[in-house]
């Protein structure tokens, strides 16, 4: 069955519709520092999922109103008990929009954001969404992952990616959860680790008989060379039997990654440190050791930004997100450079973060203190790779949609297309990806 | 009808509950189909309620998980109504990290026991002022004037009808529906007690209209209740407006959606409409919405005796662990199951999202395997007395000379021997490396633990 070909076809009879809509940015207004286009000789990308729907509104602000754009005075009006003031905003203003001209600064909590923005390594990409928004948190999530925003959810976006430069042999993606995203759902059989620390990479031994465990290892890995022959089993027995077959040949490889090199990370609060630091690891290992395993995608998610009570300005549900989520992007970033030292050789040259969530929120506070679901929000790129800046326009606090949340500009798949065409591959490659394509890029890397 | 076999046997007391003991197959071969799924379906609601103090004390909390595996790992008769309890946990899915209140979970949880099997429309109003429904769902800030629409939508969405429709191509409300829904559900909170009530000041009374312009829409004030706990009439009341939506062609939907959902947990993925309006048929009629009677159609339809029934899911890692300690007779205190759980993914009172668990293959994640494979050994050695015991001498049968025997018990009472390939088998024999003498302590207490252990790794372990 030809699943990619169809989805093609599919994507092709949508590119009307959705090429209609997104108007401001293939205006191209943007502001690069720096205007080199990337040549990466080993890309390699990370993404990290903001769940539960982060307020692109709280996360970068309006400082000031400008001549026919009061989106401060708009601000004010929408949020007096969560709204940030131009005070609280001064230390972390990163600039201005590029085509309203208000004055923009991120959330106070982001101070170390602030310092890479300075560097020219943050671009943020501002008025992101898709076509007829969805408020379930699932069904965007759903179509951020597959990158198709009408049909019920098939398969995942770097599933398709994984299929078509892959085989389904090769592990080069790890996605650093419990359980895998859907993103890397595929429709051909590419496989993907989904593991939380790396540390789990070993094999249970019975204390009492520990002579014994050669035994067991030995048959638990003729067993699932069985099980993964599509002669012996069939279905879910195989599916099964093939997963545990990939995941028992890379166990010792991944088991010999040293997580206890001195990350950065080591001494920042929060789960996002902890699992960027299992991404700074293998990178370091694959830089520095002479038997890489060979991951170069990476899925990290940080929990909790479905903030629809309590929600704070400096203090509260968002400020401790970004308390966590700051320090560790910077200390990540710290880690790259560190490795750069350790390998003697531009290992972060070829790393690009990618920060997204499946939507952002209510312009209007709500009655909890808090803000219901709502549609763009901001995207991050970092890295020294990125060409650093403010990209895309807010959209007009003061004209919202029907429901109250803010008219989206730039469509994620845009972002999507900008890191497989100048990333990843070469121009043109997202055609055959993304359902709607083609799309304009963004100049961002 | 099918044969009833003890492999049909096994697959019923699996997925309908938590595995069989080896005394189970006979006894319910011998007792046929319709006696086996009438004592399954037929119990009376249950109020049981493990411990549950007024706080946010971690190790109170493991208690509560504690005392709940112990129920699903034991319970007889009531083996159906705990896995619906699990069921309904992973459907109306509430996290303890956010309720922080341990008292608030053991009511929610009776919750499900008490009315999991019954009326659906009873259940959903429970569920609509359960205390820490309120608390996950922002329920209890949601006042007149102050609209929070975390739970109208999620009862749209996930608890009753389902973004679209059956095949896809209808979206089932719209963002007023979710405003009307978030309205006609104000005014509840959360008394002294750790118990959700009405409050009819912080109600919104204005008219509202849910499912305006569809043939089913209605006009009023649409609360729920009027302050002494009992439903509105049924044409005024918003979660009877729920339950009479339908799709363009007048299928009922909360029937499908939930029929639907019941079928892809007890059997497997993607059935027709035709098969769920069948199973449904009974729930449907009159309007009465038993869920049981969705339960017992499908234990009593063929199709869920199918091959691909039988094959298709992955055990969650409840149905992984209790259906191993059944069949093997395994023993436990409880007091470290959930961590075992917890470790394969599936902590009680913390699913990942209001959405539930991941089913189906995402269980079987890279490090949730590695993890698997963990409680497969630790059962496998069975010697600590909070996690697991386990006497391999039950496991050898009476007299065995030959490891064949003893691999081909330890496949039988897994409920796997048909399903596991010869030449898995036979790398379990081989395992063995001609140690025999099971008359010798070590050996049993090496090689038979060791077997019981790798069986539990292998993929049919792991599926049903």
């Amino acid at each position: 069955m030809d699943i990619t070909r169809r989805r093609l076809l599919q994507g092709g009879a949508l590119t009307g519709a959705t090429m209609a809509i997104p108007g401001p940015l293939q205006r191209a207004l943007f502001s690069p520092n720096k205007a080199n286009a990337a040549s990466p000789t080993n890309p390699t990308l990370v993404i990290v999922q903001l769940e539960g729907g982060m307020d692109g509104l709280n996360t970068l602000v309006p400082v000031d109103d400008q001549p026919g754009h009061l989106q401060r005075t708009n601000y004010d009006a929408a949020r007096p008990t969560i709204g940030l003031s131009p005070a609280q905003l001064g230390p972390t203003t990163i600039g201005v929009d590029p085509v309203k001209n208000n004055t923009l600064a991120l959330h106070p909590s982001m101070t170390e954001l602030k310092t890479l923005f300075d560097a020219g390594k943050l671009a943020v990409i501002q008025g992101v969404s898709y076509p007829d928004q969805s408020l379930s948190h699932f069904r965007s999530e759903d179509i951020w992952f597959s990158a198709e925003p009408v049909l019920p959810f098939a398969d995942g976006w770097f599933g398709r990616y994984l299929d078509n430069y892959y085989t389904s042999s090769d592990l080069v993606t790890v996605d650093v959860d419990s359980t895998l995203s859907k993103m890397f759902v595929c429709p051909l059989g590419c496989n993907v680790l989904a593991v939380k620390k790396l540390s789990q990479f070993k094999l249970p031994v019975d204390e009492a008989h520990e002579d014994d465990a050669a035994a067991k290892e030995t048959a638990l890995k003729a067993i699932y060379a069985v099980e993964a022959d599509p002669g012996q089993t069939t279905g879910t027995q195989n599916d099964v039997g093939v997963g545990g077959d990939v995941l028992l040949d890379k166990l010792d490889e991944y088991a010999a990654i040293d997580t206890n090199w001195g990350s950065n990370l080591d001494a920042v609060d929060g789960s996002i440190a902890k699992r960027l630091a299992e991404v700074s690891s293998i990178i370091r290992h694959d830089a520095v050791s002479g038997s890489p395993v060979g991951a170069k995608y990476f899925h990290v998610r940080q929990g909790g930004y479905d903030t629809h009570t309590n929600e704070g300005s400096t203090e509260g549900r968002l400020a401790s997100l970004f308390d966590d989520l700051s320090p560790a992007l910077a200390a990540f970033d710290a880690d790259l450079q560190a490795i750069n030292t350790e390998a003697m050789s531009n290992v972060s040259d070829d790393v690009l973060v990618v920060v997204f969530s499946e939507f952002g929120r209510r312009i209007a506070e709500n009655g909890g203190g808090g803000t219901d679901h709502g549609s763009a929000s901001v995207m991050f790129a970092l890295g020294d790779c990125v060409n650093g800046g403010i990209y895309g326009e807010m959209p007009d606090i003061g004209t919202p949609d029907s429901k109250g949340n803010l008219v989206f500009n730039t469509d994620f798949r845009q972002v999507y297309a900008s890191i497989i065409d100048n990333w990843l591959q070469s121009p043109g490659d997202h055609v055959p990806l993304l359902p709607g394509a083609p799309f304009s890029t963004i100049p961002f890397i | 009808m099918v044969v009833w076999d003890e492999e049909n046997v096994v697959h019923l007391l699996n997925r309908a509950g938590f595995g069989a003991k080896p005394n189970d197959l006979k006894k319910f071969v011998k007792k046929g189909q319709a006696f086996t799924v009438q004592f399954l379906t037929g119990v009376k609601p249950s109020k049981a309620k493990g411990p549950g103090k007024p706080t946010n004390d971690r190790a109170e909390l493991k208690k509560l998980s504690s005392w709940w595996c112990k129920r699903m790992e034991k319970q007889n008769s009531r083996r159906l109504q705990e896995k619906m309890v699990l069921f309904w946990h992973d459907h109306f899915a509430t996290q303890y990290s956010v309720v922080k209140n341990v008292r608030q979970m053991s009511f929610q949880n009776r919750t499900f026991r008490q009315f999991g099997m019954g009326d659906m429309r009873t259940l959903v109003h429970e569920v609509t002022r359960d205390a820490a429904m309120l608390d996950f769902l922002d329920g209890k800030t949601n006042k007149d004037n102050k609209l929070n629409e975390n739970y109208g939508r999620e009862v749209l969405e996930l608890f009753v009808l389902g973004n679209f429709s059956f095949d896809g191509s209808e979206q089932n409300y719209t963002q007023d529906d979710v405003i009307a829904v978030a309205k006609a559900t104000t005014g509840f909170q959360i008394n002294d007690k750790d118990l959700g009530f009405f409050n009819s000041d912080r109600f919104d009374n204005d008219t509202k209209t849910a499912f305006a312009g569809k043939p089913f829409a209605a006009t009023g004030n649409l609360g729920v209740e009027d302050g002494s706990g009992a439903l509105l009439p049924p044409a005024t009341n918003i979660i009877d407006i729920i339950f009479t939506h339908e799709d363009s062609l007048g299928n009922l939907t909360m029937p499908r959606y939930i029929g639907k959902k019941l079928w892809e947990y007890f059997a497997y993925p993607n059935p027709s409409a035709a098969l769920i309006d069948e199973v449904t048929t009974d729930f449907r009629a009159g309007g009465a919405y038993v869920v049981t009677d969705i339960l017992r159609a499908m234990f009593l339809h063929d199709e869920f005796y199918s091959a691909a029934a039988k094959s298709s899911s992955v055990k969650n890692p409840c149905e992984y662990l209790f259906s191993a300690m059944r069949g093997l007779e395994a023993k436990s205190k409880h007091t470290a199951t959930p961590a075992a759980l917890e470790d394969m993914g599936m902590e009680l009172f913390e699913p990942p999202s209001v959405n539930g668990w991941n089913n189906g293959l995402l269980w079987l994640s890279s490090g949730q395997t590695l993890a698997r494979f963990e409680v497969g050994q630790a059962v496998g050695a069975g010697r600590d007395k909070n996690l697991i015991l386990l006497k391999p001498s039950k496991i050898i049968p009476k007299g065995a000379t030959t490891e064949v025997e003893v691999v081909d018990e330890i496949l039988k009472r897994l409920g796997i021997a048909a399903k596991t390939p010869a030449l898995t088998r036979q790398a379990l024999i081989d395992y063995f490396e001609g140690e025999t003498n099971f008359d010798d302590d070590t050996v049993v207490d090496t090689k038979v633990r060791g077997a019981i252990a790798l069986a539990l790794q292998i993929p049919e372990a792991n599926i049903h």
